[in-house]
């Protein structure tokens, strides 16, 4: 086994297992266009409040735009955040690659918009869907998981000093053009 | 980041060999005291090794002169990287407990070097220290190693029946108990179907089992139905947290109505459930949709199943941590509920043979569900048997009971000639009241290697699925059970009494009935020999005092086939060597008096010359 591999940490969560898998699975694209089809007739026809996603504009289908407003009563408060959402050939069955585009101040969000979230690593069921995974990440802004953090200071912060992590979250966020 | 450690394993080839590693030549020194208690206390582990074996007793000056080498090379080899000093408090912490026995008992000086050297050599403490050291890092590393690692997948994702033997083979230097196990399991199971090990396999195999036994069962309106309950079942997927099934539910229940239509023609039924369960994006649905029925199965019996879960997250949890995932294997809670769900509303049951080192002969039965274990074969619409070999799941398959034993020995395949070329006599007398033609062509070519009817007893290579019951010559070949002349029955009773293996052959050469001979004998003329004409006028001319035919009475089917030796037929091996000087004065030797083709030496004048005093007895013809 290529042991290279395992030092890629700081790759983005999901490709790796992702490329893993596309390795072992022979591509099914016309499945993933199907399904991905099916969730996007869902999110249009019955959209969660507060979170919203759509394809991105080169049609290609596999890779999706998404946003998702601050819950009240977090220091995201009035903040809405984009991110990016890549499918993986063998999707549903491995899960998307999400990242956040937008800068963000989170202890679960490095500061390339990598997220720490076991349910788009190890714990991808092929029942999760889009909706789910941004209805997650939503409640993620809420309540971060500090013991497994990937901004240290972030984790600390927002234990020892909220009104000091409410700063640090304006001062890194800005809104991002549409691509 | 992550290098291959010596495991605890690598002791035991230095336990083998506990001086292979020659010590250096060092300056003789003392070491320093914490380092011998370190290393004896590496010895009072008793993980590694007994000490007591292989200490010489203490004192005595013949062992100063090691003990000087000895104690010299521990530093040497803490150069090396022991950390003779610096490293070895920390070591003799993490091994406090056999220090105060090292304290309370100190040995006298020189056997504790010569301890400290046998031990420093056999046990190349840098292993020790690198375990120790990196251990949180080693096993993090592992960890994310294993957490990552994708086997080499081979082969499909349902494979076709093979033959168990492959299995026995497989592990014929394996451990004994499973040795024994997987010698013993082709009697029961003579086929097995090998499932790609993806983390699925356990789903594939029941899922895939669970067509292959509708179409066995062959009732279509039993599949229908099966149809309706799925539908029934899919309109709670959703409440069981599965809000997108069609796909997954799509693909099972389109294989599902595919088999339906096509459960007249079971052949063509069971090579589209195997096209479908090899199609990657098909077979993935459909294992999602079982592993989902089996989820919404737990959940819904939640109150049962909860008991059964450790983590605080109970059934819900437990699904979502492994029913759901992909590429997890079944576990089993899983299997309860898929048979459950699946497999009990049409009365199949599952049976999971466990190869594992339990004592005992065969592999560990147990069947789903659970009650089905008391109960009687009879009472089930079918089994669905599995092979359970740690972390992986095969489907295996029983084939109906055999009518007779297949003979080990190849020449059985002419017994099989023998008994058809007697039909074909007793074929031929009737022959002129019915101008059936063609079943004298039919005894002829019966006479040939493969060109047999399909009967069982006689074709031990093929595959006994192959050799339907319903057979006419499905009796194994006994020369006095068949209708014979009197005249041939006391031949072959006679042939019977000596050896039964090779009156078996004999038939084929002297049993034809006298009206057919000289029509049979015409097509046969280029395959025997000269004196197989001989012999069978004979025969007729005085059947009643039939003397074996002489060894040289070979028929000779094919020109590939072995030499066919009438009298010889229980020695597989005629071209043995049995001149050397080894086996010369041995029954084996043709010149032995005791070999039953006793023939003696000849002289031949080509070897005279070859090895002046043996020269004449190198060959035997």
């Amino acid at each position: 086994m290529d042991y290279s591999t395992q030092d890629n940490q700081n790759a983005a969560p999901g490709t790796l297992d992702a490329a893993k898998l596309n390795g072992a699975r022979k591509p099914d694209s016309q499945s993933v266009t199907k399904r991905l089809q099916t969730e996007l007739m869902q999110l249009m026809t019955s959209p969660a409040p507060g979170v919203s996603a759509f394809p991105s504009a080169d049609g290609n289908l596999l890779t999706w735009t998404a946003t998702i407003e601050g819950p009240d009563d977090t220091p995201y408060t009035g903040l809405t955040m984009k991110l990016s959402f890549a499918f993986p050939s063998n999707y549903p069955y491995a899960p998307p690659t999400v990242l956040f585009k937008t800068p963000i101040y989170h202890p679960n969000v490095d500061f390339s918009g990598r997220i720490c979230l076991d349910i788009l690593k190890d714990k991808w069921t092929a029942a999760y869907n889009v909706q789910t995974v941004l209805l997650s990440l939503q409640s993620l802004l809420g309540e971060p998981n500090n013991a497994s953090p990937l901004n240290g200071e972030a984790a600390e912060l927002w234990d020892s000093d909220p009104e000091e992590f409410k700063k640090k979250v304006l001062g890194r966020h800005r809104d991002i053009e549409e691509e | 980041m992550f290098q291959p450690q010596p495991t605890p394993f690598a002791s035991a080839c230095f336990a083998s060999t506990p001086y292979a590693f020659p010590s250096p030549p060092q300056p003789v020194s003392n070491p320093p005291q914490p380092s011998r208690a370190t290393a004896l206390s590496y010895g009072l582990l008793g993980q590694r090794l007994d000490l007591g074996f292989h200490i010489p007793p203490s004192g005595g000056p013949a062992h100063s002169s090691i003990a000087g080498t000895t104690a010299g090379a521990a530093p040497g080899l803490g150069a090396t990287g022991i950390g003779a000093a610096p490293g070895v408090p920390s070591r003799g912490l993490a091994y406090s407990s056999p220090q105060p026995l090292s304290h309370s008992r100190p040995p006298p000086h020189q056997q504790q070097q010569q301890r400290q050297h046998i031990v420093s050599q056999r046990h190349q403490p840098p292993v020790l220290i690198k375990m120790e050291d990196s251990d949180p890092h080693g096993i993090a590393a592992q960890q994310a190693a294993a957490k990552d690692y994708q086997p080499n997948l081979e082969g499909p994702l349902v494979g076709e029946k093979t033959t168990t033997s492959i299995i026995t083979q497989e592990y014929e230097k394996a451990d004994a108990s499973f040795v024994e196990k997987t010698y013993n399991l082709p009697q029961t199971f003579q086929h097995y179907r090998p499932i790609q090990g993806d983390g699925n396999c356990g789903w594939r195999a029941i899922g895939f089992s669970y067509y292959e036994k509708l179409i066995e069962i062959g009732n279509r309106s039993q599949v229908e139905s099966e149809l309706a309950r799925l539908r029934g079942l899919n309109q709670m997927l959703p409440s069981a947290g599965y809000q997108y099934w069609e796909d997954f539910a799509d693909e099972a229940l389109t294989l599902l109505q595919d088999v339906a239509d096509n459960i007249g023609n079971p052949s063509i039924a069971h090579q589209l459930i195997f096209q479908r369960w090899n199609d990657d994006g098909a077979t993935q649905s459909i294992i999602y949709y079982f592993r989902m029925l089996a989820g919404m199965f737990l959940k819904m019996h939640a109150a049962t199943y909860d008991p059964f879960i450790a983590d605080a997250g109970g059934i819900p949890g437990y699904c979502s941590s492994t029913v759901d995932i992909p590429n997890k294997e079944i576990e089993h809670l899983g299997i309860t509920a898929l048979v459950d769900i699946l497999l009990k509303p049409i009365n199949v049951v599952l049976e999971i043979l466990y190869l594992d080192r339990s004592p005992g002969p065969h592999a560990t039965k147990y069947r789903f569900p659970e009650e089905a274990n008391e109960q009687d074969e009879s009472q089930f619409g079918a089994i669905i048997y599995l092979l359970f070999r740690p972390t992986h799941y095969d489907i295996l398959y029983r084939a109906p009971p055999l009518p007779v034993e297949v003979p080990q020995h190849p020449v059985s395949i002419q017994v099989h000639r023998v008994n058809t070329y007697d039909n074909g006599g007793g074929i031929m007398s009737t022959q002129t009241d019915l101008g059936a033609f063609a079943t004298g062509d039919f005894s002829m070519l019966s006479m040939l290697p493969g060109f047999g009817p399909p009967s069982g007893p006689v074709m031990p290579l093929a595959s006994p699925l192959a050799s339907p019951p319903t057979d006419p010559l499905g009796e194994p070949f006994s020369p006095a059970s068949q209708s014979q002349p009197p005249w041939a029955q006391q031949y072959c009773d006679d042939l019977t009494t000596p050896s039964p293996q090779s009156t078996t052959q004999q038939p084929p050469v002297v049993a034809p009935a006298p009206p057919s001979l000289p029509k049979s004998s015409t097509p046969l003329s280029p395959l025997t020999t000269a004196t197989a004409g001989v012999t069978r006028p004979a025969i007729m001319a005085a059947p009643t005092s039939l003397v074996p035919p002489s060894p040289e009475c070979t028929i000779r089917f094919s020109p590939m086939q072995l030499e066919y030796d009438g009298s010889k037929g229980s020695y597989p091996e005629p071209t043995f060597q049995v001149t050397t000087s080894t086996f010369k004065n041995s029954v084996w030797n043709r010149a032995h008096f005791g070999n039953p083709d006793f023939h003696p030496e000849e002289w031949s004048p080509d070897d005279e010359n070859v090895d002046g005093r043996m020269g004449s007895r190198k060959k035997s013809k």
